[in-house]
């Protein structure tokens, strides 16, 4: 009886060992704290201005995002450079 | 486009969602993804979210018939199609083999089912032992289950059950491995 | 001689077959122990890694459950192989005219087998309930981390402070009131998570309103089949006191299940409303999509 309690407790041990231990698909969750950056212009190294909207450089035309923004979130259709 | 639901969302079509998903399962950069599109993660996390919205929305599941649809067709993005992830020679090997033989699918599909039930990452199996991610996976599985509707259509159900006791022998194989791999079951030791 | 010899072959099988029977139930009762002693462990080491997994995902803890699952599983199966094999092998050896024998003998280890998947179904029920995430407390985090970093950003082009004006979800792009450089906020994986938590939190909240509708609906199922039960007994009905005392009833069961199907869709509503105003106050963002996916949800009468 003794050895038929024992089987159970040590199999649940090593189910335990081998789910903790073992390497989780795509790697361990990072979690990322909040974080505030700029993209300038790659290309003539200005600033992007909120009056000049989110596409386009202003200064020389190069192409922030390939697309025509529709309305989102907090993203708009104002925020397509003219 | 008769459905309003299936405008893109910024620019981003259902068929760029879809591929992006997939490309993302399959283990490729983000920023690689969102650089062939010409968008930002601002652009894609707000898309992202509001196509998971409009399925939601949509009473007639066209929204999320069609996603399974572009996502098993990845292969044919423009933007995206070349954009791979690092596979070894294997992986490539046993990714055209999962591809074209339905036999070595139907192994897999047991040997994943097998390997949750023994407490295994499933995907990570699948990439350690035959270097498939579960992106290609998971298209490969949708180009499988559109043959398997075409069979059950045609109520070909010979094929069908086949393939489905095929997929249980397997998965008896597969448990029995994962079992001495982890020491035996919890009753092995109580015979009739 | 021949009949001799074959009702001592008979005699014998009947003999297998009780034999048979008896350790089987042996057999699925020592398995079922095991079972229970398996599980009992099981259960208090899933809900202490469910609260202390290491992985954020909780992916270890998962792992775990799936593991004890499939092995209450293979407790199943292995009394299932057994049982598969000696069917086969009685039906095969018991002849036509003693089908009964094996019959009993099927149908017998069969309910034995059931009271096992039961006590399995139990078990695998409860492992479930380890499965506990309180998002009142994932939404509090993501609150309190609101509050500490609102106030921390600067341009990265000018220095000048941004203040983040709300909790966004998605990455954005927030504009310097001195330089006008637009910056690009990127909010934490927690926050990422706001979307999926509301609604789980949501849901959390009105558990209890799902529970009144579904009462009320399992209610009015239980009215319907007593009133279908009498309607049908009617039929073979010749007493006239017995027709009149059953009609009195159908009627009244009538009204009552009219009452309680009127209260239905009001209940429902309730529960739809206050789940989808409470997700609406966790992330306003998304009150407009959130609202269209209400419409539906209502329209169709089903609950997430």
């Amino acid at each position: 009886m003794e050895e038929a309690d024992k089987t159970p407790l040590s199999l649940i041990d090593r189910l335990k060992l081998k789910a903790v231990t073992q390497k989780s698909y795509g790697g361990a969750l990072v979690e990322q704290e909040a974080k505030l950056t700029v993209r300038n212009c790659p290309n003539c190294g200005a600033g992007r201005a909120k009056d000049e909207g989110l596409t386009i450089c202003a200064y020389c035309d190069f192409e922030f995002l390939s697309v025509r923004l529709t309305d989102g979130i907090t993203i708009k259709k104002e925020n397509n450079s003219n | 486009m008769s459905n309003p639901l299936l405008e893109p969302i910024h620019g981003v079509s259902l068929f760029d969602y879809a591929a992006v998903c997939a490309k993302l399962g399959a283990g490729v950069a983000e920023n690689d993804v969102l650089s062939a599109l010409g968008i930002e993660s601002a652009v894609y996390e707000e898309a992202s979210a509001l196509w998971v919205a409009r399925m939601q929305e949509d009473s007639t599941w066209e929204v999320t018939t069609e996603f399974g649809k572009c996502f098993a067709e990845v292969e044919n993005h423009p933007k995206l199609k070349d954009l791979n992830a690092a596979v070894t020679e294997d992986g490539l090997e046993n990714m055209e083999k999962l591809k074209t033989d339905r036999y070595f699918y139907e192994e897999l599909c047991g040997a994943r089912i097998a390997a949750y039930n023994y407490g295994l990452d499933g995907a990570q199996w699948t990439q350690d032992n035959f270097g498939i991610n579960l992106g290609d996976f998971q298209i490969v599985a949708m180009q499988w289950a559109a043959i398997q509707k075409s069979e059950v259509d045609g109520d070909d159900f010979e094929n069908v059950l086949h393939f489905s006791n095929y997929q249980q022998e397997k998965i008896k194989e597969y448990s029995s491995q994962f079992a001495s791999e982890q020491g035996g079951n919890v009753s092995d030791d109580i015979e009739f | 001689m021949f009949n001799l010899s074959k009702n001592v072959e008979i005699e014998k099988v009947i003999d297998e077959v009780h034999t048979t029977k008896d350790r089987f139930f042996v057999f699925l009762q020592k398995l079922e122990i095991r079972l229970k002693e398996f599980a009992e462990e099981a259960l208090p080491e899933l809900t202490d890694l469910n609260k202390n997994d290491p992985d954020g995902n909780k992916l270890g803890f998962y792992r775990m459950k799936s593991s004890v699952e499939g092995q209450l599983d293979s407790i199943v199966q292995k009394a299932r192989d057994v049982f598969e094999e000696k069917k086969n092998y009685f039906e095969g050896k018991i002849e036509h005219e003693h089908r009964s024998l094996y019959y009993d003998f099927r149908n017998q280890c069969l309910d034995g087998l059931q009271k096992l998947e039961i006590t399995r179904n139990y078990y695998k029920n409860q492992i479930e309930g380890t499965d506990s995430q309180d998002y009142e407390m994932v939404y509090q985090a993501i609150l309190e981390e609101y509050d500490s970093i609102k106030n921390n950003f600067n341009c990265v082009q000018c220095s000048s402070p941004i203040l983040i004006d709300k909790i966004y979800f998605t990455t954005t792009y927030l504009s310097c009131a001195a330089c006008f450089t637009q910056n690009t906020f990127e909010p934490s994986s927690q926050t990422k998570q706001l979307e999926h938590v509301g609604r789980s939190l949501a849901e959390q909240r009105t558990a209890h309103l799902l529970q009144e509708y579904k009462e009320q609906s399992k209610l009015a199922s239980v009215i319907f089949s007593k009133k279908h039960e009498l309607e049908m007994s009617l039929a073979g009905e010749n007493l006239k006191d017995v027709i009149v005392q059953k009609t009195k009833i159908i009627q009244e069961l009538t009204a009552q299940n009219e009452a309680v199907e009127k209260e239905l869709p009001i209940l429902y509503e309730r529960y739809l409303r206050t789940l989808f105003d409470h997700w609406n106050a966790i992330n306003p963002t998304m009150k407009n999509e959130h609202e269209k996916f209400y419409t539906r949800l209502l329209k169709e009468n089903y609950y997430i």
